[in-house]
């Protein structure tokens, strides 16, 4: 994963940072769970960037951004969604996804 | 201090909880060209009604029904017509992703008497239980994320409930600290009465909402 200018390899209970982005190689996968409960599947060749995540349920302030720049996400909801699946969005290059359910995938292979 | 952070915001957002290494499984076919980008609603697991919208500045279009897709092909072309995507093509699509999703968190909940960051009896009486409950699902998913988040019901102002609902989750966070559990994967908060298990107004005593939850991630 890259944070910042560094490249972190990912391993099993590695924690994941707002703004953190996850790569994949050619035979890589990797899955995360958010704070939330939002569960996460990426496959090979896959650019995930973690761009917003906001679940303060005192505040009422939900939020979760997820920018797909290719490859393959599989998205199952969590709390964020729940609370306000208005507040849940995932852009990739060609479009933008917005929520009124619970589980979807997307595979982007390039434009 | 068995708690180590109090504060959500300062927290680590996520944790990434299965990094596979890559397997000896050949990878599947590489698609002919054109390029594709395929999104699909997948069934929902209760089979609650679910859909996303899918837009960009040529179009949008909604899907609505499990296993409905679209393709783009550009962010300026409109998304194409819906078409059902087979489950074979879903498996070669997805399967990777799929097969690394981790395991849903596990909740576990203790409820606590009126206005205090005691158990209430019943739950003091289900304690051993619940603790080896625990420790087996932090051992079993190897979680290094462990939310202990405190609840209350709604009599008495917020501010008191906020305060009120964190000493409850210290309480717990301790409890758990007693049985080895390591306190650096702690996650300890409060949602005062904002995230009530029972909806009530304002000014009921609902003893299922004074409560904290342990979630194993």
């Amino acid at each position: 994963m890259r944070r910042g200018t560094e490249t972190i390899p990912a391993s099993q209970g590695s924690h994941l940072l707002l703004n953190d982005i996850l790569l994949t190689s050619g035979d890589g996968r990797v899955g995360a769970i958010l704070q939330d409960g939002t569960r996460i599947g990426l496959g090979p060749n896959t650019e995930l960037k973690i761009d917003r995540f906001v679940y303060e349920p005192v505040d009422g302030e939900f939020g979760l951004l997820l920018r797909l720049a290719r490859g393959v996400l599989v998205y199952f909801s969590g709390r964020i969604a729940r609370f306000a699946p208005e507040a849940v969005t995932v852009e990739t290059p060609v479009g933008v996804v917005g929520l009124r359910g619970t589980r979807f995938a997307i595979s982007i292979e390039g434009t | 201090m068995a708690t180590k952070c109090v504060q959500i915001a300062a927290l680590p957002l996520i944790l990434l909880a299965a990094a596979c290494t890559p397997k000896r499984v050949a990878a599947p076919p590489a698609p002919p060209a054109p390029k594709q980008n395929v999104f699909v609603l997948l069934p929902d697991p209760e089979g609650k009604p679910s859909g996303i919208v899918v837009k960009n500045p040529a179009g949008a279009q909604d899907l609505s029904q499990a296993y409905r897709a679209i393709r783009v092909e550009r962010f300026d072309v409109a998304p194409g017509p819906p078409f059902t995507l087979d489950q074979p093509e879903v498996r070669r699509l997805f399967g990777a992703a799929l097969d690394v999703l981790p395991a849903p968190e596990v909740l576990f909940t203790l409820h606590f008497d009126l206005g205090m960051d005691v158990l209430n009896a019943e739950s003091e009486a289900q304690l051993p239980a619940v603790l080896n409950a625990v420790v087996n699902a932090i051992r079993e998913r190897r979680s290094t994320a462990i939310a202990v988040t405190g609840h209350t019901d709604t009599t008495a102002d917020e501010q008191l409930n906020y305060q009120l609902g964190l000493r409850r989750a210290q309480r717990v966070a301790e409890i758990l600290a007693a049985q080895d559990v390591d306190t650096s994967t702690l996650f300890v908060s409060s949602h005062g009465y904002a995230d009530l298990l029972v909806k009530t107004p304002l000014g009921v005593a609902e003893a299922r909402n004074r409560r904290v939850e342990i979630i194993v991630r």
